[in-house]
């Protein structure tokens, strides 16, 4: 990693690094930078550019914040994909069906004045709430 | 920074001696913990007996066998029945909302209310934050007759929870006469002056630790003086200076309830969501147990740092799972998708919410190795763990009602 004209530039090598760590990398950054990447046969080189001047160490630390979550997305996808068969035994049928609201109430779809009678008591609260104030 | 620990020298293992377990070197101990939260604190020699594979004869074979640590005698029948009573496939909904109450309008308030009601878990908690409570007192007294009301009407039991940092005696005495639960929102300087009585009467608090916060069993000695059954405390930042103070706090605070635990009332909030069920249960966690309402009655993914999710005036719960957000949080809380939580001993325990770990590190995953949220919740399970071979320790979980068997 080193310093360039107030950016940080840093080379990273294939295939441990590709082309979603290093978005994963600039989105933890936000806003906070711009990141450039030119790619070749067997490497990445990447521009990381500040939103306004910062000083070294503050530069560094941002470097650092790319790599971090750069290296980790990388590590995470093979975490998943090692854990996917069980995960998705989890989760698809968690979203498959997913997120059932509670039913309407038998008794006031049954009972229009239930329904009604609840209203009214329901604005009564409101009412006696707004005499609060 | 990661807190997992290693062997120096790796134990000789044979195939199919032990069943899948994590291990946590914690001092002289060894602990193993499997998928569902069972666990089992060891010697180095009695570690070493399990990997090369127990004699039923072994005085610990029972022990273990009975908590599922054998493979040779493994109970897949009651693993797959575990696994469907801890895990996300009896999810029924999120439990928790946390209403901000300050300037909220009372139709907002109501079109909050009418969405929590129509989320489908069987029981609800509406959690309801202000500062004042006299400065919020028309909407606090409606939300808390409404959502009766809604409970009664629905046939589904309703607890709720009033956390402020101010409450007269009147208003506190209309919320104890309506079953609501009063929590203090405090901030420990200090140590505790013992003459100096909280705010108000409450029987739970939240309590972060400021900058100075010393002498938790002090601490913990007020709060059982002024008449608390719960504390959750915090930590005062989510630095590295901070979080270490925070554990250290928590392990002497830990420690009073442990060596006074026949005599107190006091309950540690945290050891029990830890310890007492679901790791999507524990508070704070995005969607899965939580959802939160701004005062404009916006929905938010949790409590602190939440991720928008529409108006609860026009947003329906079933519309949740479709919205990008909502599988991402969900993911993102799954320790399995995690690196270093999905080789961590303390994996059935423990989840970090997604949204804090974005407020920290700028990611809704995290970055667990470098995490000081991991590393807070890795200490307070440590200070836990460490003192569960205490006969004390347990008795108190027993009085709490969590059953680590």
């Amino acid at each position: 990693m080193k310093i360039v004209k107030g950016s940080i530039i840093v080379k990273l090598a294939k295939p441990l690094y590709g082309a979603e760590g290093l978005a994963a990398g600039a989105l933890a950054l936000g806003r906070r930078a711009q990141v450039f990447v030119e790619e070749t046969k067997t490497a990445f080189s990447v521009e990381i550019k500040p939103e306004g001047k910062l000083a070294e160490p503050r530069l560094l630390e941002l470097g650092g914040e790319f790599l971090n979550e750069a290296l980790n997305h990388e590590y995470r996808q093979r975490v998943i994909l090692a854990s996917s068969p069980l995960t998705q035994a989890v989760f698809a049928p968690l979203f498959a069906k997913g997120f059932p609201a509670v039913p309407a109430d038998p008794l006031e779809e049954l009972e229009p004045t239930v329904k009604a009678d609840r209203l009214k008591d329901v604005e009564a609260l409101l009412a006696q709430a707004r005499a609060m104030k | 920074m990661s807190k997992l620990t290693a062997f120096d020298k790796p134990p000789k293992a044979r195939r199919g001696a032990a069943a899948p377990h994590q291990f946590r070197l914690l001092g002289k101990k060894i602990l193993i913990t499997d998928e569902h939260g069972r666990s089992a604190l060891l010697t180095r020699p009695e570690y070493d007996r399990l990997l090369a594979g127990l004699k039923p004869s072994d005085p610990l074979w029972p022990l273990l066998q009975s908590r599922g640590f054998l493979a040779e005698a493994f109970d897949f029948d009651a693993a797959a029945r575990r696994q469907f009573e801890r895990g996300l496939l009896s999810w029924k909904g999120p439990a928790s909302h946390v209403l901000g109450l300050d300037a909220m309008s009372l139709d907002t308030a109501r079109s909050v209310v009418d969405f929590v009601f129509r989320c489908p878990g069987p029981q609800l908690t509406l959690e309801l934050v202000f500062d004042d409570a006299s400065a919020v007192w028309p909407v606090l007294w409606f939300i808390t007759q409404y959502a009766r009301r809604k409970g009664e009407w629905s046939r589904r039991p309703v607890f709720l929870i009033a956390r402020g940092r101010a409450m007269a005696p009147d208003q506190a005495d209309f919320l104890r006469s309506h079953g609501v639960t009063r929590s203090a929102a405090l901030t420990l300087d200090g140590a505790p002056d013992m003459k100096q009585a909280p705010a108000f009467r409450a029987q739970r608090a939240r309590a972060r630790l400021g900058a100075n916060a010393a002498d938790p069993r002090a601490w913990a000695r007020w709060f059982e003086k002024w008449g608390f059954e719960s504390v959750r405390l915090e930590p005062a930042s989510h630095d590295e200076k901070g979080s270490d103070a925070f554990i250290e706090f928590y392990g002497g605070f830990l420690g009073h309830l442990i060596e006074h635990g026949e005599e107190t009332n006091l309950r540690d909030e945290l050891a029990i969501s830890f310890l007492g069920g679901r790791t999507w249960n524990l508070p704070g966690t995005d969607v899965l147990e939580q959802l939160a309402y701004d005062a404009a009655g916006r929905v938010f993914t949790a409590e602190e740092g939440g991720i928008e999710l529409g108006a609860a005036a026009s947003l329906r719960y079933q519309d949740l799972a479709g919205l990008p957000a909502v599988p991402a949080v969900i993911a993102a809380s799954h320790a399995d998708n995690q690196p270093l939580c999905s080789q961590c001993a303390y994996r059935p325990y423990c989840t970090l919410a997604p949204s804090l770990s974005r407020r920290t590190q700028g990611t809704l995953w995290g970055q667990t190795p470098s995490s000081v949220l991991c590393s807070i919740q890795m200490g307070l399970l440590d200070a836990i763990f460490e003192r569960l071979i205490d006969e004390k320790t347990l008795l108190l979980l027993n009085k709490w009602h969590v059953d680590i068997s």
